[in-house]
């Protein structure tokens, strides 16, 4: 019945570590180059690198590993499909099973695994920047990010807001979703039987209540933010400013040097996935 | 036939440092053909309470028993179980989705697989419950006023004729002609059916004048459970936990502490009244 219970994204955890202490600004530069440096690894030494680094960053801002897997569970089957899908289509190293048309590489396999654990770390890394981060500090990072794309028309502060805004209503929207899904439960309606077009029809009840409450919040909301004078981001000034330290540099200068290794393992050809054929 | 809880604990997201314990030991039996009321402070527990008696919300531990009917077990017939209890939840309006109200109304009974004669009857009555016309039957539910949509959501639910009907603040948010108009067609429809009507509520006037028994709920543990007089007539433990009692009980209670002989517990002004003339015609005599 909890059907919603698993979701994670979005959501902040309180503690008090490093991580937490960093400055947004550096944190998703950070995660972007995480994120580039996991697409550059290219063999199983880089992946074991970037799982350890992983990891490391994980126990360093006291995230319950549970916490990780939980926000991991609704992307398992994406990660077992393109398992399948990669086990099937990818025609390198040897035939190990074959059966009249079909034939399965032990380099599918591999690649599968990869790109499995490429999905993997992706999403456990960048579910790690709201967790770690409060909703308003990340967006007055990103706000400071996209700044300098302003001069060619970008509404850095209206996207920003629209980020905090949509990161704020998850967790509410989930409630609301699940209060539904009670409502309707109490009046009847079933939602775990009958094939894939009956159940596909049973999230009607769920979906237009959601749309009208989601509809209705959004109005009330902008009504709100009208009342109180809000005017978007001309000469706005913030009650916090964001603050880099050290550590934020030293981060940097980590997850740069991360990058460099990935790039240099994979053109140097010293790491590769075909080597293990 | 009762709905009886056993040693029910009730833990939201366990493990977490969101942790919170909704309900704590409760141990309750609820007899039928009665209106119960559940009170209780904000966050004492009580819609979860009534989430699990509605069998939607499983606790961490304990039983729970509705009639000869064990909820929450693995080969719990959920279409039997959702034939016995039914429930509104708070705003009840914000689940109405169907393109007409007469659609709202049979979507319980259609999930129950009744016959379309059935239907028709069972839409007739719940339309007279709601107060609505025939002619709005073919009208969308979006186009009703606040308090229409209110009664309708009520109505698809008592449509489905449940032994137990759970209503989560009814008339949260209703004008007082509005919660009058629900409570007093409440009212009717349980002396009509004999029906179990259990239903939270912030009001005391309203518990005073409707319920038979009471639960009082205070951080997630079972505070009192009683008939009405004998709850309300304890008001200073209510109070202890941020409740009130009626404003007439309240004035019983100033009476009693000037001197005044009279019982501790008045529903409305018609039971003060009473009382408070037969005091100063003893006076008198």
């Amino acid at each position: 019945m909890n059907m919603l219970k698993g979701v994670t994204i979005g959501q902040h955890y309180p503690a008090d570590s490093m991580i937490h202490k960093m400055d947004a600004r550096f944190k998703i530069i950070m995660i972007l180059l995480y994120v580039v440096a996991l697409f550059t690894a290219a063999g199983p030494i880089s992946y074991i690198i970037m799982i350890l680094f992983a990891m490391f960053v994980i126990v360093s801002a006291k995230i319950p590993y549970r916490l990780i897997l939980r926000g991991l569970r609704p992307i398992l089957w994406i990660v077992g499909f393109t398992l399948i899908l990669h086990t099937f289509s990818t025609q390198e190293g040897t035939v190990i099973w074959q059966w009249s048309r079909f034939s399965i590489y032990n380099g599918g396999i591999l690649r599968g695994i990869m790109m499995g654990l490429r999905l993997i770390l992706l999403i456990s890394i960048t579910s790690l920047l709201t967790l770690t981060t409060t909703p308003i500090d990340l967006t007055d990072g990103l706000e400071a990010l996209l700044k300098p794309f302003k001069k060619i028309g970008l509404p850095a502060h209206e996207l920003a807001m629209m980020m905090t805004i949509a990161l704020r209503f998850v967790p509410t929207l989930i409630e609301e979703a699940d209060k539904i899904i009670k409502a309707q439960t109490a009046r009847g309606a079933d939602f775990e039987e009958g094939g894939l077009i009956a159940r596909g029809k049973s999230m009607l009840p769920i979906l237009v209540p959601l749309f009208i409450s989601a509809f209705r919040r959004a109005d009330d909301l902008a009504m709100a933010m009208e009342a109180r004078c809000y005017r978007g981001g001309e000469h706005r000034t913030k009650m916090k400013e964001l603050k880099s330290s050290m550590q934020d540099y030293m981060g940097l200068a980590i997850l740069t040097l991360l990058l460099i290794l990935m790039a240099f393992f994979r053109f140097a050809q010293i790491d590769s996935w075909q080597a293990l054929l | 036939m009762s709905i009886k809880l056993k040693d029910v604990n009730l833990t939201y997201s366990p493990g977490t440092p969101f942790s919170a314990d909704a309900l704590i030991d409760v141990n309750l039996e609820i007899e039928r053909n009665q209106i119960v009321a559940v009170i209780g402070h904000t966050g004492s527990g009580k819609s979860t309470l009534v989430q699990v008696m509605a069998g939607l919300q499983k606790p961490s531990s304990g039983e729970v028993l509705m009639d000869d009917f064990v909820m929450y077990k693995k080969d719990t017939d959920r279409k039997k179980l959702r034939r016995k209890v039914g429930m509104a939840f708070q705003y009840p309006e914000h689940q109405l989705f169907e393109e007409t109200v007469e659609r709202e109304l049979s979507f319980g009974l259609v999930k129950q697989g009744r016959s379309s004669e059935e239907i028709q009857e069972q839409i007739h009555k719940a339309m007279h419950f709601s107060k609505l016309t025939d002619d709005m039957l073919i009208r969308s539910p979006f186009e009703l006023s606040g308090g229409q949509m209110r009664r309708l959501a009520i109505a698809s639910v008592i449509a489905m004729e449940p032994d137990y009907l759970i209503l989560d603040e009814p008339t949260a948010g209703l004008d007082p002609a509005g919660r009058d108009e629900i409570l007093s067609g409440l009212q009717a429809w349980q002396k009509e059916t004999h029906k179990t009507v259990i239903l939270v509520s912030h009001s005391m006037e309203d518990v005073a004048k409707l319920a038979d028994q009471i639960l009082v709920l205070a951080n997630g543990r079972l505070l009192m459970s009683g008939s009405t007089a004998e709850v309300f007539s304890r008001s200073a433990e209510l109070q202890q936990v941020g409740l009130d009692v009626p404003q007439m009980t309240a004035l019983m209670l100033a009476l009693r502490e000037k001197g005044w002989d009279v019982p501790k517990y008045a529903m409305n002004v018609d039971e003060a009244f009473l009382a408070i003339r037969s005091v100063l015609r003893r006076a008198r005599s």
